[in-house]
């Protein structure tokens, strides 16, 4: 958290120069780690560099996952803000028609992903996916018993997570609906336990890595890696940037496209929306070499729209 | 409920991992009745203080409290027992990052309480002096490290022996800040004070003190103490100031500044390890005085509870220790408070001219330790004894306690010399105890007005103070009214030096009587804030601890060389009394 106002004077820039020359996805991350990281910015993003028109809301207002509202409501939100932002949310609209917030206490982009995930399985009822994130559960767990974790500080959160993502399969005992699992997810409960349940996962995962991310951290907070993840990536409320992101793809598998609405701009005029595709590497124990080959049959299931300093969900056509 | 079970569940594994796999130097403390599993939610725990520390070989209790959102909200982790450190507070509170939650703290979920206490076990042998819960701890421990490791080791000894787990508390800490330095030297005071308090009155004062410590260490077990103590607006307030100071107190003594008594001191230092029993032996003579004392304490109970009339009698044999142990508490309190401020305000290790000062306070706080010990540490066969042959004499006694709360206690101060004095002859000791007094009051006589004034002074800055003033106010106007006279002439010019001439064989038996009664008025003072709420003439306040003080000494003074007088001034004291019921 506290260096992420420092780091955001640079994201404004960083923004303009560093997101926009990489629309090609994964490799962005590795070829300008830190200008990337920098664009993703924090919550004090707004503050310091005055962008009133991005209208975060409050974590307490807002329960910990929304409702569906349709896309309109984002551009009603910035009728009098950023013509580049009006012109962005013009162009999400003709992929994307919803949006899903969440609450912005720091955890939002877990949250999001928590939900937009479990959602997605709720839809799918895609087993297969589900045994295979098991097994990837089952592998960060390990990963955290070697790494000296004591079971019983992670297994409440990972089974919080596995009883939910078997509740919103069907064919278990209790199966569950929409409205329940957004019920479940709002449980502030349910969700701070599942939201650290990623957290130990993308800890574990970072750490289980850390050659990989070590260029990437100490160009974020200039600390170690383990540094970071005791400081930046366990405790609630700290703010998830690239490198969490990356963290959490690759450990559970699980791909994640997030569409930038900044207010970075491309000279050209031809105004676009970024976006960045974290897709999980297929080995991603071989370190960056990971990063490199890029599967980009799968496309993302899971859309996450970032504003500086906040994730929520998107819904595409 | 979900989530309490889960939490039950973590808890379960939390503390089957401390059992099976304990941090070193970590075990649960796992009371006699106490079901591991019955309260999850709150368990204790021990942590031996690290090899090579100033905490080596203390046993220290946490108390670990797990708040419901646990693991999202860090456990709540006290010491239970004293412990002296920069970072752990005088409630045992203990400064560490990973005990808050951010952006304060570093507590994450993802922490549990091994490694909590890995952390605690951590700051044990590497303080942080520079974000010090305790001011002026941490300042000794930057500054003036040897002091620190002295009163850090003390502190070890006293609070956190091994063979005596969970026996202290913040409580008693407080209640015998003054007591605490004196532990050590128990032994060798005690048996000085008998034979080499006749030749030198200072020596025998110090001596005193360190008794006087001692002995409130034992008072301090009393649950009411640790009551007494909280109630204390001025030890709370105090409390951080009194500590340091008083172990740079302790440490002044042992290194000898004081020129007079290094000789004394340094022997007594060598032998730190205190014997009860010896000191017991020794004070039988002693016991006597306070058992006059002790009578007077248990009316201060009854009256604390609003009902004082005739306690004294009837209360005296059974509850006799239990009424001493809550004034000579509360009289270490104010005690306590006032050396620090004196002392300490000069700091932390500097004695400066204040020393005469010094003494005398801690002689006040040695004899005030004095009688409470005496009622503890003795049987319950003295206490009998006691009781009977003092309360018998006084012929007014009874009706002078039956008076409101505030005046029986008063009273019992008065009462205890005023006794002595109406039947000189008819108790050996008593008489003894008057001589001891006398000369202790002319010693101490100036060094208790500067007391009180200090004492008052803190009063004044503490709003708690307020109840005191009122209590006080009667005995100021009569003091004025009475003995106007007798201030001036009582003060003596040179204080310490009289003591010796005045009476050099009753002084060891007696002083601690003398010093007791003045503590009691001081204690007394203590308590009265405590039960009275409200209000305040704080001016008043100051003048009237002053005057009672004086007066006290005057009387020692007076009985001397004018006994009358003496009596006069008690029967202002009681009349006094009278008056504000």
């Amino acid at each position: 958290m506290g260096d992420v106002p420092q780091a955001a004077p640079h994201a404004a820039e960083g923004g303009g120069e560093g997101a926009d020359p990489n629309p090609s996805p994964s490799l962005g991350g590795c070829s300008d780690p830190v200008s990337v990281e920098l664009s993703m910015g924090g919550d004090y993003y707004r503050s310091c560099c005055g962008d009133a028109d991005l209208d975060i809301p409050e974590g307490p207002k807002l329960p910990c996952v929304g409702d569906k509202e349709p896309l309109s409501s984002l551009a009603a939100e910035f009728q009098s803000g950023s013509p580049i932002l009006q012109e962005k949310i013009k162009l999400l609209g003709e992929q994307y028609d919803a949006l899903r917030r969440t609450r912005g206490d720091g955890n939002c982009f877990y949250r999001s992903f928590m939900f937009s995930y479990l959602e997605h399985i709720l839809e799918t009822q895609d087993k297969a996916e589900v045994d295979r994130i098991m097994i990837k559960i089952e592998e960060c767990k390990k990963t955290l018993l070697s790494l000296g974790y004591i079971e019983f500080t992670f297994e409440d959160f990972f089974s919080i997570f596995i009883d939910l993502l078997e509740s919103v399969l069907q064919g278990h005992e209790a199966p569950i609906g929409p409205e329940e699992l957004l019920e479940r997810t709002r449980d502030s409960q349910v969700s701070d336990y599942v939201v650290m349940f990623f957290r130990f996962v993308t800890s574990g995962e970072i750490q289980r890595r850390s050659e990989f991310f070590e260029p990437f951290i100490s160009g974020l907070t200039n600390s170690t890696v383990a540094q970071f993840c005791k400081a930046s990536v366990e405790p609630m409320g700290e703010e998830s940037d690239h490198v969490h992101i990356i963290a959490l793809s690759d450990a559970l598998g699980v791909p994640i496209r997030v569409m930038y609405l900044d207010r970075s701009s491309c000279d050209t005029g031809n105004l676009s929306v970024n976006h960045h595709d974290f897709i999980p590497s297929a080995n991603a124990s071989e370190g960056d070499a990971a990063m490199t080959c890029t599967p980009a049959a799968e496309k993302p299931y899971i859309t996450l729209l970032y504003r500086p300093g906040h994730y929520d969900i998107l819904y595409p056509k | 409920m979900a989530q309490a079970a889960r939490l039950n569940l973590r808890m379960q594994k939390e503390i089957k991992l401390l059992l099976d796999d304990p941090p070193h130097g970590v075990s649960l403390n796992l009371s006699e009745d106490e079901n591991v599993l019955s309260s999850l939610s709150s368990i204790e725990a021990r942590i031996e203080g690290p090899e090579g520390t100033v905490y080596a070989k203390g046993v220290f209790i946490l108390k670990i409290q797990i708040p419901e959102r646990y693991p999202f909200q860090p456990p709540n982790v006290t010491f239970v027992t004293p412990i002296y450190h920069p970072n752990i507070d005088n409630g045992g509170r203990i400064c560490l990052d990973i005990l808050n939650l951010p952006p304060k703290g570093a507590w994450q979920p993802s922490l549990n309480i091994a490694t909590v206490l890995t952390s605690i076990g951590l700051l044990l042998s590497e303080p942080n002096p520079d974000d010090g819960l305790m001011a002026e701890i941490s300042r000794e421990y930057k500054y003036n490290r040897q002091v620190f490791d002295i009163n850090a080791r003390l502190w070890t000894e006293k609070y956190a022996s091994p063979s005596d787990v969970g026996a202290s508390s913040w409580g008693t800490v407080d209640a015998g800040v003054l007591a605490q330095n004196a532990q050590m030297e128990d032994t060798k005071s005690q048996g000085s004070l008998l034979n080499a308090s006749k030749k030198d009155c200072v020596g025998n004062q110090r001596k005193m003190r360190l008794l006087g410590q001692k002995l409130s260490l034992k008072s301090e077990r009393s649950e009411e103490n640790m009551k007494t103590v909280k109630q204390d607006p001025v030890a709370s307030h105090l409390p951080s100031t009194a500590r340091s100071t008083y172990p740079t107190a302790c440490f002044s003594d042992v290194s000898g500044r004081h020129n007079d008594t290094s000789e004394n001191m340094s022997g007594r230092t060598a032998s730190e390890v205190v014997s009860k029993k010896e000191y017991q032996g020794n004070n039988k003579n002693l016991q006597l005085p306070g058992m006059g004392l002790s009578a007077i304490s248990e009316s201060e109970a009854p009256s604390k509870r609003s009902d004082g009339n005739d306690m004294l009698p009837n209360h005296l044999p059974t509850s006799a220790s239990d009424a001493k142990d809550h004034a000579m508490q509360s009289s270490d309190d104010i005690l306590g408070n006032s050396l620090p401020r004196s002392i300490g305000g000069s700091s932390d290790s500097s004695c400066k001219p204040p020393e005469g000062n010094r003494r005398n306070i801690r002689t006040l706080g040695l004899k005030l330790s004095l009688k409470s010990v005496k009622p503890e540490k003795k049987s319950d066969d003295q206490k009998e004894n006691m009781a009977p042959n003092h309360l018998p004499p006084q012929p007014g006694f009874n009706k002078l306690q039956k008076r409101p709360l505030d005046v029986v206690s008063r009273k019992k101060f008065s009462g205890g010399p005023a006794l002595v004095q109406q039947d000189p002859i008819t108790e050996d000791q008593q008489s003894n105890t008057q001589m001891v007094s006398n000369a202790e009051c002319n010693q101490g006589r100036k060094k208790l007005c500067s007391l009180s004034r200090r004492l008052s002074l803190k009063s004044e800055l503490l709003g708690a103070n307020c109840a005191c003033d009122k209590e006080y106010k009667p005995p100021n106007c009569s003091v004025s009214d009475k003995k106007p006279d007798e201030l001036p002439l009582s003060a003596p010019p040179a204080p310490i030096p009289k003591g010796e001439a005045v009476a050099p064989n009753e002084l060891p038996l007696s002083a601690p009587t003398v010093l007791e009664s003045q503590a009691k008025t001081l204690g007394f003072a203590g308590g009265q804030k405590d039960a009275s709420s409200g209000n305040s003439s704080v001016k008043q306040n100051t003048v009237a601890v002053e005057n009672i003080i004086v007066s006290d000494s005057e009387e020692s003074e007076d009985e001397r060389e004018k006994p009358p007088r003496s009596r006069l001034s008690l029967m202002w004291q009681r009349l006094a009394g009278k008056l504000r019921t």
